[in-house]
């Protein structure tokens, strides 16, 4: 299977999503095994970080007995499962499968109450053809974060996107009167601005996601 | 940074893989009232609930038990709990995630159904109980009347006993754990597990002094070949079953050409579609309602909400999940509100999975009318949500993809566009 050509986060998105307390389900997909094993390090320090949840890896094998059997009351925490799309076809689609039935017992599990710990089942892009059809229903309710090795940037295929961008980054050049290079040499030099905390963290991002991709 | 903003707050409660809360539900159907007095008709109703996945059958079976609740009645839920005072038991058993629905057959649903109603209610010491739990335990050899069953071996020799491992199993858990065993018994005397299956009914009923009623959920994710195995071949037993019901079922299956026969084996077909969304309308506004019910007024414009409704193509799950990215973008941008830049990363993060769902034949499909369309395709396409069912002012049905699906169509082409030149 080719690389996706739809990547929907990067590290540091992925690391908010098993923070914050919404879909408790999460599926990363990663380009391959070594993909996987920098965003599970990555994981490991930026959770406790964030938020002051405990990072446990789990083995695929281990799973459900490992959420379910949690005393109630402990810390949050973020479970990684980073060999879930390891194995031959037909474990890798049992494995799933049984996933897939056990969705709701697994977010009632981590949920606990008010309590929300997180669950991330990572994935390679060649396995999720064959995770998709074993698991409908369980990509149905996760939040599927496509892994960008670097910050998104858009490209030719993103071209609404980009329009509304460049009309954002317009919108803030046209207020405090200079460009994103003005602005980016700015805060690079530490000068001092006067735009707004929140501009400056929208217009940050905005260039970010509107610089140059690589290769392109 | 902090974790309990607004924002944080707002993603909680648009949890796609959570029943709303009733403080958040906003009533768009009235199905809950309309279930309720088509159950409240005959001791015998059974009622069909249709719809894809995410249009929210779940919430509006969630809002059902609510009702009966809020009355002093009954409700149950997916721990099952019981008033006092009430007219109904409603029992809603976690069907899709203790059972193979694959090979499901009505024995099973009831048999397992009636057990785990037994179980949340602590009545296992029921004689009906009983009987069925031992029925369907394999067939073993005991010996009987023997002396050496009850010989002790005398200290200091003491005597062994197995310590450790697993607790012996519930007949819920065996269900679980060994469905191909219990299937087996089951076929072996099905007459007999139906009629045990009756008197645990009869008998909780009594014992509670609730008629009880089935909220057999889950049932709309089998496949194709088990639903029309289920419904058509073995649909006779739907009109036996002993309790009033209401049953999900896959959309498909309303395609068949033999729907009708299902059809007449229930008391009456609810259909829940996708909601038209059409800026002024009641639909588009049952939307907004519903994001403002989670406290989306401090953190989105009423512009850019009304932009994530089209997004969202009147699908209630598909309409949080794009909201709920949109301010998981936010949190991470260091944002104190959704701009439009993070609701455009909202749809692109809820888009995700169907690049890997959708295959180059279902595309070809997607690009077709509806009338070239196979009905195998279109019923994986509404499966996937792919394709959405939405229902016309006159109650006409309308197949149309899903927006997020179009959008993922138009970057292939563009694509496709750019390697070709």
């Amino acid at each position: 299977m080719s690389l996706p050509s739809l990547r929907s986060g990067w590290l540091d998105e992925l690391a908010y999503a098993a923070v914050v307390p919404g879909a408790p389900l999460i599926v990363s997909v990663c380009d391959d095994l070594s993909a996987i094993e920098t965003a599970a390090r990555w994981l490991t320090s930026a959770i406790p970080s964030l938020a002051g949840c405990r990072v446990i890896e789990v083995p695929a094998v281990e799973l459900p007995m490992r959420i379910e059997t949690e005393p109630e009351g402990a810390a949050p925490h973020a479970y990684l499962v980073t060999d879930a799309a390891l194995g031959v076809e037909v474990d890798l689609r049992a494995r799933w499968t049984a996933w897939d039935g056990l969705r709701d017992r697994f977010v009632a599990a981590l949920r606990h109450g008010e309590l929300r710990n997180h669950l991330v089942l990572f994935a390679t892009a060649g396995r999720m053809a064959e995770i998709a059809e074993a698991a409908p229903h369980l990509l149905a309710v996760a939040q599927v974060i496509t892994l960008s090795g670097e910050p998104i940037a858009l490209g030719q295929e993103d071209a609404d996107m980009v329009r509304v961008f460049r009309r954002v980054e317009a919108q803030l050049q046209a207020k405090y009167g200079m460009d994103t290079a003005t602005l980016i040499g700015k805060v690079m030099q530490r000068e001092p601005t006067n735009v707004l905390p929140a501009d400056l963290a929208r217009w940050e991002a905005v260039a970010q996601a509107l610089r140059e991709r690589e290769g392109e | 940074m902090s974790l309990t903003t607004a924002l944080t707050q707002f993603v909680s409660r648009c949890d796609p893989s959570a029943v709303a809360p009733p403080t958040a539900y906003v009533e768009f159907r009235r199905l809950a009232s309309i279930l309720t007095a088509q159950l409240d008709a005959s001791p015998s109703s059974h009622v069909l609930l249709l719809g894809q996945i995410g249009v929210g059958k779940s919430t509006e079976l969630h809002r059902l038990c609510d009702e009966h609740e809020g009355k002093g009645q009954v409700f149950a839920d997916a721990v099952l709990r019981m008033a006092q005072n009430q007219s109904y038991g409603l029992v809603k058993p976690p069907l899709d995630t203790c059972l193979d629905l694959n090979r499901v057959g009505w024995h099973d649903l009831l048999a397992f159904s009636l057990l785990w109603t037994a179980e949340a209610l602590n009545l296992r010491d029921l004689e009906s109980v009983k009987r069925l739990e031992e029925a369907l335990r394999p067939p073993r050899e005991v010996l009987v009347g023997s002396p050496f069953t009850t010989l002790e071996i005398p200290a200091p020799f003491g005597r062994k006993v197995l310590v450790g491992g697993p607790p012996a199993p519930t007949t819920t858990q065996r269900f679980r754990n060994e469905q191909d065993a219990i299937r087996k018994l089951i076929e072996t005397g099905r007459a007999q597990i139906w009629d045990l299956s009756c008197a645990v009914a009869h008998e909780v009923e009594r014992r509670t002094s609730k008629p009880l009623v089935l909220l057999l959920d889950g049932l709309e994710k089998m496949p194709d070949a088990a639903a029309r195995r289920l419904f058509v071949e073995e649909g006779l037993w739907i009109k036996q079953l002993p309790t009033r019901a209401v049953v999900t079922g896959p959309l498909s299956m309303s395609f068949a050409p033999d729907f009708e026969d299902v059809e007449a084996l229930f008391v009456s077909v609810q259909r829940l579609r996708a909601v038209p969304v059409v800026p002024g309308q009641a639909g588009f506004r049952f939307f907004l309602d519903m994001a403002k019910s989670r406290g989306a007024e401090s953190i989105i414009s009423e512009e850019l909400l009304g932009q994530a409704v089209e997004w969202g193509g009147g699908l209630p799950r598909q309409f949080l999940q794009i909201l709920s990215g949109a301010a998981m973008q936010a949190i991470a941008d260091g944002l104190p509100r959704i701009e439009e830049e993070c609701l455009w990363r909202g749809r692109l993060r809820a888009m995700d999975r169907w690049q890997y769902q959708l295959g180059p034949a279902d595309y070809q499909e997607l690009e077709k009318s509806d009338q070239e369309r196979d009905a195998q395709a279109r019923a994986r396409l509404l499966r996937l949500a792919a394709l959405i069912e939405y229902e016309k002012p006159d109650g006409s049905l309308r197949l149309g993809v899903n927006p997020l699906v179009h959008e993922l169509m138009q970057r292939r082409d563009r694509e496709a566009q750019r390697v070709a030149t």
